[in-house]
């Protein structure tokens, strides 16, 4: 570093950020300034001005496909039919609870009730506290099951069931370094109710668990294995973005019954898992604050097929979660209008 | 020579015995151990659980008392609301300028301040790291991220020179503040991720406060060092002239640091890249978040752009920040004071030399105006145009990887699996009753240091049992040992030819930049998809991870052997093999142990990221903290990594100090 150059360093840089700044907000001027790229920096990306008294409408949006696109086809009706600025917060499930309870997120529009926080964070902020309220059911119903992929059950069609998993010789052809002589049964995301290991036990198979410790990991896994035919028995659910880029089967466990998932019932679970009835919460103040937003929000509801129209549409067509939203509403005026409030 | 007289031989038949019961007394001790344990085996099979502190316990109803009394308490009306508000609009801000910047000023005033601070190939680098990050069609995101990283590292800095510079001046807080800086360095972020959002909400605010707790210990630590290592003289000197303390830390220490301190400003910047993807789950936004979109949805190629871009951001910003820390102001000044004499003397001036002299402001200008060009001719935003798509050609090569490594992989997998990490495991977890394993963990520490550390440690491995953690912590110290191992023995090998060659060294240091700086989410789904899920995926990230502070230290601790010692090796007609083996090796081994000791913490900061392919232990327990809400889980599991972390690194920082 030359004492020169530190020397212009010194005179140089302010004057030339203030010239350039300057010379870019005159041409800004000029012309009418390009929109922002699209779906570009959607995490809060332009702080939006509050418009004529409407506050903002924060939604959360959580990083499956399902997630994005309920909260696509929001956003566009809020501020299309409704006037709201919505801003959209990408966010991990398990750390939406407070801010959705503090109102940094006005709502929250898929939520599993299968997630070990989200009974939590009923009990604690919805029926607790009350800080934040719920908005009823999404209409999507989700489903947990033990998945193979549709190869494993064309090769070995015993294993469709649970009962082809008490063979030891079926069972083992799942067998890894990690479990030795027992097959793998791979868990996924830690975050899930898992009751594996005792529906198992109870069951009398001879799998072991591996918990693979993220849903990214889980996929990649079964991907490498669905790459070369290789069994692989694992925790996954429906709607999932991933049944459209594999055949996968659910293996038959013995039906679900509410005594199976009793309290008295505890360690003793030998059934499948229940219906995931997907539900929407929202900030308790919102009511106040946004009622119109807010009875939107209440009235929304998408079945399953229109949920698994457009996460197709983004997984399989390559369009943006926020394409597929404005496909989808383009072409379902009958049901969207039914959300607006009288 | 005389025959040894008998007094002479007493006392080395002492020494041999003084030796002999060095090595004695900790194996009788360890034996002694390991008797009382079968006497006691209901106690000693198992941790015993009733001696839990019930830690989890406490932070969980700490963390209810807080949900539920959050919005009436003083505590968040009067401060964390206020300061979370604060730094939301602090970042912004910064956002908006540069989001709302012409493109082509931003890669301007990069390339400016690289042709300033180091000449044409920093602005080179500047200017075309900058333009990547938009053929990738990342701008928006790439400034969203730069504007979350300067605000984090300016607020670190702030907070950290401050308490550098006391911990220089007061041995007292830098004892007390040094297992705190250790804990923060090595406590996962996902540990802290949810209470942080408990008090600072989301988005922005959370994601700087918890990137400044994770970067600022290097601020603190550089800083310290930097003044504590300003020689005594010139301190003396300037006391003897009168002056005061405050005058001698301006003027002479904070000075004399300051290339200490702007290696701790670079450090700064780096960590607290480290944690942009960790930072998008709390809803930061930015290139974190298309790492966290992408991973879910298996897209490598996506993932991988994203992470280029916080690599180039990081290459740019370590390369301006070392340029600064060239500048010195010392020189500056006697220099001007010669150009002002020179000036009084009216020295005639050649015009040719004048173009010379002044060239680096004539090639300012020249920046200057093709920015100016650039922003007449184009649009604000970065064109759509112009795109220079990655993620095909990476799918692509993940796809091929997939396909036609896995019969290499495959067995490799099993083979550290099956032979290296369950046996391993198995012997700390479930055949060593615990309280061997933490004699024979004081016993090392007593023979590389002394009783103090082995009492440390002692407490320290007793501590894991207390959390509730016993067999988890043997399970991760089992994978630790395991990949360290592995860690060393490829990167003393590079490290060494690196060291021999300057090409090497120059054609390595892009891969271990990139190694060192892309968020290692990039890694996990091809890692997974070649080696199964389990605790070898972890371990080969970790590897990854590690690998280069390993070669680079290496290559340095080697490099820096004095050259006469090389030189009389030479003279004296030894092939460059066995300079290598026997002079440089030898006179580097201080460095190189100091380097495992960076690889061993390298190793533990990946716990959390290994727990998320497979990796069980305390990582799996960590990401259970953070995905099921429970904090006394996740914050126990921190806390037995924070130990291991401190155990390890005092060990081999003893052993290190033994060497030389």
């Amino acid at each position: 570093m030359s004492e020169k150059r530190f020397h212009a360093l010194v005179w140089l840089l302010p004057w030339a950020m203030v010239t350039l700044m300057a010379l870019a907000a005159c041409r800004q001027a000029a012309p009418a300034a390009p929109a922002a790229p699209a779906e570009a920096p959607a995490a809060t990306a332009a702080p939006a001005q509050p418009s004529a008294e409407k506050p903002i409408i924060k939604l959360a949006e959580n990083p499956w496909t399902g997630s994005s696109v309920n909260v696509y086809v929001a956003k566009q009706l809020l501020e299309e039919k409704l006037g709201y600025t919505v801003e959209i917060v990408t966010i991990d499930e398990n750390a939406q609870w407070p801010a959705v309870a503090k109102g940094d997120i006005s709502a929250i529009l898929e939520i599993w009730p299968s997630g070990e926080t989200h009974q939590k964070g009923l009990k604690q902020y919805v029926e607790g506290d009350k800080t934040v309220v719920h908005l009823g059911e999404l209409g999507v119903v989700g489903k947990i099951s033990w998945y193979v992929p549709k190869y494993v059950v064309d090769a070995h069609p015993e294993l469709a069931t649970w009962e082809g998993f008490k063979n030891p010789e079926l069972a083992k052809l799942f067998a890894t370094a990690e479990t030795g002589d027992a097959g793998q049964f791979l868990a996924g995301d830690p975050s899930w109710v898992q009751y594996d290991e005792e529906i198992i036990k109870n069951l009398g198979l001879n799998l072991k668990v591996v918990r693979a410790g993220s849903e990214q990991a889980l996929l990649a896994a079964l991907d490498s294995a669905y790459s070369r035919k290789e069994p692989i028995l694992f925790y996954l659910w429906t709607p999932h973005s991933i049944h459209n880029k594999y055949e996968l089967v659910p293996v038959k466990l013995p039906e679900y019954t509410d005594e199976c998932y009793s309290e008295a019932n505890v360690g003793k679970k030998a059934c499948d898992y229940p219906k995931d009835v997907l539900f929407k919460v929202a900030n308790a103040k919102l009511k106040e604050t946004a009622p119109d937003a807010f009875q939107f929000l209440a009235n929304m509801k998408l079945t399953d097929a229109d949920q698994i129209s457009m996460i197709a549409d983004v997984e399989l067509n390559g369009k943006t979660p926020a394409e597929a939203a404005k496909a989808w509403i383009e072409k379902n005026e009958a049901v969207w209008s039914q959300w607006l409030p009288k | 020579m005389a025959a040894p007289s008998p007094t002479l031989t007493r006392p080395i038949a002492s020494a041999g015995l003084a030796r002999a019961a060095r090595w004695l007394g900790p194996i009788g001790l360890l034996a002694g151990v390991y008797i009382a344990c079968l006497l006691f085996p209901s106690l000693t099979d198992t941790f015993p659980a009733q001696w839990n502190l019930g830690m989890r316990e406490a932070v969980d109803d700490f963390s209810r008392w807080v949900t539920s009394n959050r919005l009436s308490h003083p505590a968040f009306a009067y401060f964390f609301d206020p300061l979370s508000a604060a730094l939301d609009a602090f970042v912004r801000a910064v956002e908006n300028a540069l989001l709302g910047a012409h493109w082509a000023v931003i890669i301007g005033v990069t390339a400016l301040a690289g042709w300033l601070l180091g000449g044409w190939r920093l602005a080179l680098v500047g200017a075309l790291g900058f333009f990547a990050c938009g053929l990738m069609g990342l701008w928006p995101q790439t400034m969203q991220t730069l504007a979350l990283m300067n605000v984090s590292v300016f607020i670190a800095l702030l907070i950290g020179i401050p308490l550098g510079v006391v911990c220089a001046l007061s041995n007292r807080f830098d004892r007390f503040l040094r297992p705190i800086l250790d804990a923060m360095q090595v406590m996962p972020a996902f540990v802290y991720l949810i209470p942080v959002v408990l008090f600072f909400g989301v988005a922005r605010a959370p994601a700087i406060v918890a990137t400044v707790i994770y970067a600022i210990p290097p601020a603190v630590r550089l800083t310290n060092l930097g003044i504590r290592e300003v020689q005594p003289a010139a301190v003396e000197a300037a006391r003897a002239f009168g002056s005061t303390r405050w005058q001698i830390l301006r003027k002479v220490q904070l000075p004399l640091a300051l290339p200490a301190i702007m290696a701790g400003v670079n450090q700064t910047i780096m960590m607290a890249l480290g944690i942009v993807v960790i930072a998008a789950m709390v809803g930061a936004g930015g290139l974190g978040r298309e790492v966290y979109l992408a991973l879910q949805r298996l897209q490598v190629g996506r993932a991988f752009e994203a992470g280029l871009a916080i690599v180039l951001i990081a290459i740019i910003l370590d390369r301006l920040s070392e340029g600064l820390s060239r500048i010195d102001l010392t020189q500056y000044s006697i220099r001007k004071t010669q150009d002002a004499g020179r000036k009084a003397q009216n020295v005639k001036r050649n015009p040719a030399s004048y173009v010379l002299r002044h060239s680096s402001l004539i090639g300012a200008l020249a920046i200057i105006l093709v920015t100016a060009l650039c922003v007449l001719a184009f649009q604000d935003a970065f064109p759509d145009a112009w795109r220079l798509p990655l993620r095909e050609p990476v799918d692509g090569l993940v796809r091929w990887m997939r396909d036609n490594l896995f019969f290499i992989t495959r067995p490799l997998s099993d083979f550290i699996t099956l032979y290296l990490l369950n046996p391993f495991r198995d012997l700390l977890r479930d055949v060593i009753p615990w309280p061997v394993v933490i004699a024979a963990v004081a016993v090392v520490a007593y023979l590389v240091s002394g009783w103090r550390l082995a009492l440390g440690c002692a407490l320290g491995m007793f501590m894991l049992g207390l959390l509730g953690m016993w067999p988890q912590s043997m399970d991760t110290l089992s994978q630790v040992l395991v990949t360290t191992a592995i860690t060393v023995l490829l990167a003393l090998p590079v490290g060494i030819l690196a060291s021999q060659s300057d090409g090497v060294r120059r054609a390595l240091r892009p891969v271990l930049d990139f190694l060192q700086t892309v968020p290692t989410f990039v890694f996990l789904v091809p890692v997974v998809m070649l080696f199964n899920i389990g605790r070898v995926p972890g371990i080969i990230a970790s590897v990854l991870y590690a690998i280069p502070v390993g070669i680079r230290l290496v290559d340095l601790g080697i490099r820096q052997v004095s050259p006469e010692a090389v030189e009389a090796a030479t003279a004296f007609g030894s092939t460059r093999a066995q300079t290598i083996v026997k002079v440089q090796l030898p006179l580097a081994k201080p460095a190189i142990v100091l380097s495992i000791n960076q690889m061993i913490m390298m190793v533990l900061a990946m716990v959390v990221i290994a727990g998320m392919v497979g990796g069980a232990g305390l990582g799996l327990e960590a990401v259970i903290g953070l995905t099921r809400s429970e904090t006394g889980i996740g914050i126990s599991a921190g806390l037995c990594i924070v130990v291991l972390a401190m155990i390890l690194d005092r060990i081999t920082q003893a052993w290190a100090a033994r060497q030389s």
